[in-house]
């Protein structure tokens, strides 16, 4: 699924003129995520960009995800393991929390610590690497 | 008698008289400097001083194998070539995997040492005990692929070889060694040296085998370490994309220099990554010898203009060096630029890199028409970088002038070239601005062979490795450490990235598996590697001491060529031009303080750059002290 929408959408993220295909995907959430929801009241669009095994966990390139306003990259990317399973292992530890060879990108970026656990904002871009290193 | 791990021989080959002589190695040389990279130093020390000629008959050619090297350690197929470089005048060497150094030793043999010039082209032939020189008249001239081809018809199947190509022959001072066709030893010009002295190529076939000191616990570290390589969470996107998959990560960074360092990041980055490689060409993926890895891949190219190219070991620096750097956004292309420089026998990176420069040269008016026999020098012509490889490669026309490197280019033309020379002592900086990940900057600077970013090779800030940083390196330090845009604590880094890559490039292992890129086989596991292998008691601390020794040797070298603090210095761009790309936007290196305290933790002289006697004493290199008039 995500493929076909993704890959349309990322055609137009690198066409900024071809917008025909561009498609949202929204993140309903779990049930607390859902309450999270109807608090925040309004909803923030994030453009996401997949790299390597990321890619080939997820199926596709890049995807633009509509998430409630509130949202954090670390929340963001947890919802993501939920909804492609694949990415779980690469992403996240045993525990749940963040992998720490996970690199993070924020609007070009390196997205700290802080960074992965501030709201993002409405046209953020994020772009996701796994454990890949060297020269 | 030797320690177990090495076969206990060497060959010495006097090109100019054929003499070829066998030679027992001795044991406490391989106390003082374990093999490959220690060994091929401690020669040219010996035997290769400042008034020597690097392209003359008293250099040296080392060709160098480790005690690790074609055992069942993982990642322990490679070997190491050492000379004095053509290009920086200095201290020089290149490594290269594949199967020529086990090979090597099965033939029964830890290492070669040339001497000399041969009257005529010649290569040289070992199976097992018989060793001879035979005419390589018909092979002269020939690219790689066709002299491996002709001698694979000749001597049959089951050959390893380390031959070099036209480039070579004809004086490119950064001419490369490509072992069994794929695998270069890149860097330095050490091709060229190989040329220089009438050697087309070393054919080798060995039937023997390594025997180690203790059998069970090897088998038991080495089973350890394959498991944990694994296991280790760089291991699936290194296996699957290999070093490709860092053109995307590098290019946010800032740290991917595009049109000659002008930027760190190149707008056009995901048309010649990793991803489209294997999606388009990919034909399967291999590995170097006893390599769980397999970061290698053979592509073919399956459209247009360069259909059919077909290419093995495809590399990041090579993805720069012929793609961003020249504002090639053609990834066809690139391939194919990549198969002339493999064909020809030149490093993709100082042949991209002296390409780039000229480019820059001709943007700001530096060179014109005039200068280039009528050629164009526009950013992104993927044609007219062919044309300028071959003629690079054959010395015509205005690639004569490329064929010198970066640093002799740019005193040849003047007119203010220099400000646009990417070399730190005369050799072209790799793919990796320091100014997005500033121990990048200061591993540059303190390489032993002049720009370089694989004897530091500091990945801990790189910003994957939080883990390792404070598991290697203590609370204490974080999270600077781990910090690409800080440089505090990054001299420690470097010094300790040098020492461990002097003993991993000595032992026959590789850098881009395990040690540095997994960050996963550290100290530790070299020296019980070592131990069980050779059985020389090897704690830690003496491992790190051999280390140390070797890299300090080399900085000897380099002093003793002429080299001081004032040529540990980086171009311009770095020092003043802020980034203004990625992750790395208004960022500069700030050298000198890094600088400072690297040769405080060396020990080393602050205001000449020199190792001190004291330091030189604590290593048992009394002998440099003499030599280098250090008291
Ligand atoms: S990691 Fe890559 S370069 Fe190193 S030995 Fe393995 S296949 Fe060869």
């Amino acid at each position: 699924m995500c493929k076909r929408v993704a890959c349309s959408v990322l055609h137009s993220i690198t066409h900024p003129r071809n917008t025909q295909h561009a498609t949202r995907n929204t993140y309903h959430g779990s049930s607390a995520s859902k309450g999270l929801y109807k608090q925040r009241m309004s909803e923030i669009t994030v453009t996401l960009r997949y790299y390597n095994i990321i890619k080939d966990a997820v199926g596709c390139a890049g995807e633009t995800l509509a998430l409630p306003a509130g949202t954090t990259p670390t929340e963001m990317i947890v919802f993501l393991c939920q909804r492609y399973p694949h990415l779980r292992p690469i992403a996240l530890r045993a525990d749940g929390g963040l992998s720490p060879h996970l690199r993070v990108f924020l609007n070009g970026q390196v997205a700290r610590p802080q960074h992965l656990a501030a709201p993002l904002h409405d046209g953020d871009e994020v772009m996701l690497f796994p454990a890949i290193g060297g020269g | 008698m030797i320690y177990k791990g090495y076969r206990g021989k060497y060959l010495r080959i006097n090109l100019t008289t054929s003499d070829i002589q066998v030679r027992e190695l001795d044991p406490s040389f391989a106390e003082r400097f374990l093999g490959g990279n220690g060994f091929g130093t401690k020669i040219l020390w010996d035997e290769v001083g400042p008034d020597v000629d690097p392209l003359g008959p008293d250099n040296r050619l080392i060709v160098a194998t480790g005690p690790l090297c074609g055992t069942l350690m993982p990642n322990s197929g490679r070997l190491e070539f050492i000379a004095k470089s053509p290009l920086t005048g200095i201290y020089g060497d290149a490594n290269a995997g594949g199967f020529f150094g086990p090979e090597l030793k099965y033939a029964g043999y830890d290492m070669l040492i040339f001497e000399g010039r041969a009257p005529e082209p010649v290569y040289l032939c070992i199976e097992d005990g018989r060793v001879e020189l035979r005419s390589a008249g018909h092979l002269w001239g020939k690219l790689v692929s066709e002299a491996e081809a002709i001698l694979e018809a000749e001597l049959g199947r089951d050959w390893k070889f380390a031959t070099v190509g036209p480039a070579a022959e004809n004086g490119v001072r950064y001419a490369c060694i490509q072992v069994s066709y794929s695998r270069s030893a890149a860097r330095c010009g050490i091709g060229t040296v190989m040329g220089s002295k009438n050697l087309k190529a070393i054919a080798v076939r060995g039937s023997g085998d390594v025997a180690v000191a203790d059998v069970a616990d090897f088998k038991a570290i080495a089973r350890d370490c394959i498991r944990r390589i694994r296991g280790n969470e760089f291991y699936p996107g290194v296996h699957r994309y290999g070093t490709p998959g860092l053109v995307v990560l590098m290019n946010p960074m800032g740290r991917f220099p595009t049109r000659n360092f002008q930027e760190g990041s190149f707008e056009y980055a995901e048309e010649i990554c990793a991803e489209r490689l294997r999606e388009r060409y990919l034909v399967r993926d291999v590995s170097c010898f006893g390599c769980p890895v397999s970061c290698d891949k053979v592509y073919r190219v399956t459209e247009g203009e360069f259909a059919g190219t077909l290419i093995r070991s495809v590399e990041y620096e090579t993805l720069g060096a012929l793609g961003a750097g020249v504002w090639n956004r053609d990834l066809p292309a690139i391939l194919y630029a990549n198969k002339l420089c493999d064909e020809l026998g030149m490093d993709t990176i100082s042949a991209g890199r002296t390409i780039a420069f000229a480019m820059e040269l001709w943007q700001h008016g530096i060179l014109t028409s005039s200068d280039t026999g009528g050629l164009t020098l526009e950013w992104g012509d993927a044609r007219l970088v062919h044309r300028l490889l071959e003629m690079i490669a054959y010395r015509r026309g205005f690639g004569d002038l490329l064929a010198e490197g970066v640093r002799r280019a740019a005193q040849a033309i003047g007119r203010g070239a220099a400000e646009y020379a990417m070399e730190v002592k005369g050799m072209e900086i790799p793919a990796q601005d320091g100014r997005a990940q500033k121990s990048m900057g200061l591993a540059h600077v303190t390489s032993t062979r002049g720009a370089d970013h694989l004897k530091g090779f500091p990945i801990i800030d790189e910003t994957g490795y939080p883990a390792e940083g404070l598991r290697r390196y203590g609370e204490d330090y974080m999270p600077d450490i781990v910090e690409p845009l800080s440089y505090r604590h990054k001299p420690m880094l470097v010094k300790d990235g040098e020492d461990f890559g002097a003993v991993v490039d000595s032992s026959g292992n590789c850098k881009s598996g395990g040690t540095f890129v997994f960050a996963e086989i550290y100290w530790p596991d070299m020296a019980a590697a070592i131990q069980a292998a050779t059985g020389m008691e090897m704690p830690v601390e003496r491992l790190k001491r051999i280390g140390e020794r070797i890299y300090n040797l080399q900085r000897c070298y380099d002093v003793w060529h002429g080299i001081s603090r004032a040529d540990d210095r980086l171009p311009r761009r770095f020092t003043a031009e802020p980034s203004p790309s990625g992750n790395a936007r208004g960022q500069i290196i700030e050298l000198e303080p890094m600088l400072e305290e690297y040769y405080r933790l060396r020990g080393w002289d602050p205001v000449t750059g020199y190792p001190t006697a004291a330091k030189l004493r604590e290593l048992g290199l009394d002998e440099a002290i003499a030599r280098l008039d250090l008291l």
